[in-house]
């Protein structure tokens, strides 16, 4: 060691507090590992021993935590009800059609002795259309029923299929529906008025 | 273990506190990182390979720079290392003396972050080159070379004011 490095060492440090042995000590004998982690807590740290900047610290890192938790909270409260919509709204048609089949099945079982359904399809197995359906004719039934989504942009209603929007519409006007320029068409959103009606 | 962490820091107490000081530049926050390392070396399982007193700066070092990384908004590095009382070896002395580790106090409180803690873990921890350089994550030698040149021109600085 030179005479700079001796001189170096001679000069007297900064003393830490005794708050800092007042810290460390009790984790030192403290056998647990519970002491540590209440020693650690903030609260522990604003007491008396801390100086304000460490203070400030402490509050400047507890307002970004807190903020920082209510944006992920939000965030990842609207990431959920995004997707429940979403695997609900993907649900919800294939539900609907299942119970508009088990529905059709009822009522066709149901048949013999429902006087609901026409006469003329009484003893059929398999009905070629809805019963409660009124009738429509065959160019439009034949189109819509190869054609199973375009339902949605005949009728809000869920209780309207394409093909009871269509013979009401039919009814309404005195005209015959021509399929190829409404059907898959969006401008047939423009007659939802009508329908509505219908229904 | 804990006996072994109260032996080191029983004896590097002060030198831990002035790295951590040269480090967040605030005493309290300084205080904040030695504990912090300490809650971190209490809760270890296994003892560290090496020398426990190099590991333990290394914690505190680590520690101090995550208090300053958190503090960076708040914080203004404006306390000094060295306390203004009198010297240890310049108590008794000339007044010519006191003034020279006055100047020679304010040298190294002049110098970068990075060299007064060379100079501190060098001088008031008497860790070897290669301990340091485990600290700092850096070679030896160029700790060994950047402590060298601190001295050097501390030298120089020195005999140009006197």
């Amino acid at each position: 060691m030179n005479e700079l490095e001796r001189q170096i060492r001679e000069l007297s440090l900064r003393q830490p507090g005794d708050s800092m042995d007042e810290r460390v000590f009790p984790l030192l004998r403290s056998s647990s590992d519970n002491a540590p982690r209440e020693q650690s807590h903030p609260e522990h740290a604003s007491t008396s021993m801390m100086d304000s900047c460490t203070s400030k610290t402490f509050l400047a890192n507890e307002t970004t935590q807190t903020r920082r938790g209510i944006f992920s909270a939000m965030f990842a409260g609207l990431t959920t009800a995004l997707l429940i919509g979403i695997a609900v709204g993907n649900a919800m048609p294939s539900l609907w059609s299942d119970s508009r089949s088990s529905t059709a099945g009822l009522t066709s079982s149901a048949s013999a002795d429902n006087a609901i359904v026409p006469e003329n399809e009484i003893g059929s197995e398999m009905p070629t259309r809805h019963p409660m359906l009124p009738d429509v004719p065959a160019h439009v039934r034949e189109a819509l029923k190869n054609r199973p989504g375009v339902g949605s942009q005949f009728v809000e209603s869920s209780y309207q299929s394409a093909i009871t929007g269509a013979a009401h519409w039919e009814q309404q006007n005195g005209e015959v529906f021509n399929v190829a320029t409404h059907v898959s068409d969006r401008r047939f959103d423009m007659c939802r008025d009508c329908h509505r009606v219908g229904g | 273990m804990l006996a072994e962490l109260e032996q080191v820091y029983r004896q590097h107490r002060q030198a831990l506190f002035s790295l951590a000081l040269t480090i967040t530049g605030c005493s309290g926050l300084a205080e904040d990182a030695v504990h912090d390392a300490f809650v971190r070396l209490c809760g270890m399982q296994e003892s560290p390979s090496g020398r426990l007193a190099a590991y333990v700066y290394a914690a505190v070092r680590n520690s101090a720079v995550d208090c300053c990384r958190r503090a960076k908004r708040d914080l203004k590095l404006a306390e000094k290392l060295f306390a203004e009382t009198p010297d240890l070896g310049t108590a008794n002395n000339s007044p010519a003396t006191e003034d020279n580790s006055a100047r020679l106090r304010q040298e190294i409180e002049s110098l970068d972050a990075g060299t007064r803690e060379i100079i501190v873990m060098k001088i008031y921890s008497e860790l070897t080159f290669d301990e340091i350089g485990k600290v700092l994550d850096t070679p030896a030698a160029t700790v060994a070379t950047r402590y060298r040149r601190a001295l050097l021109a501390l030298e120089e600085k020195l005999r140009r004011d006197s």
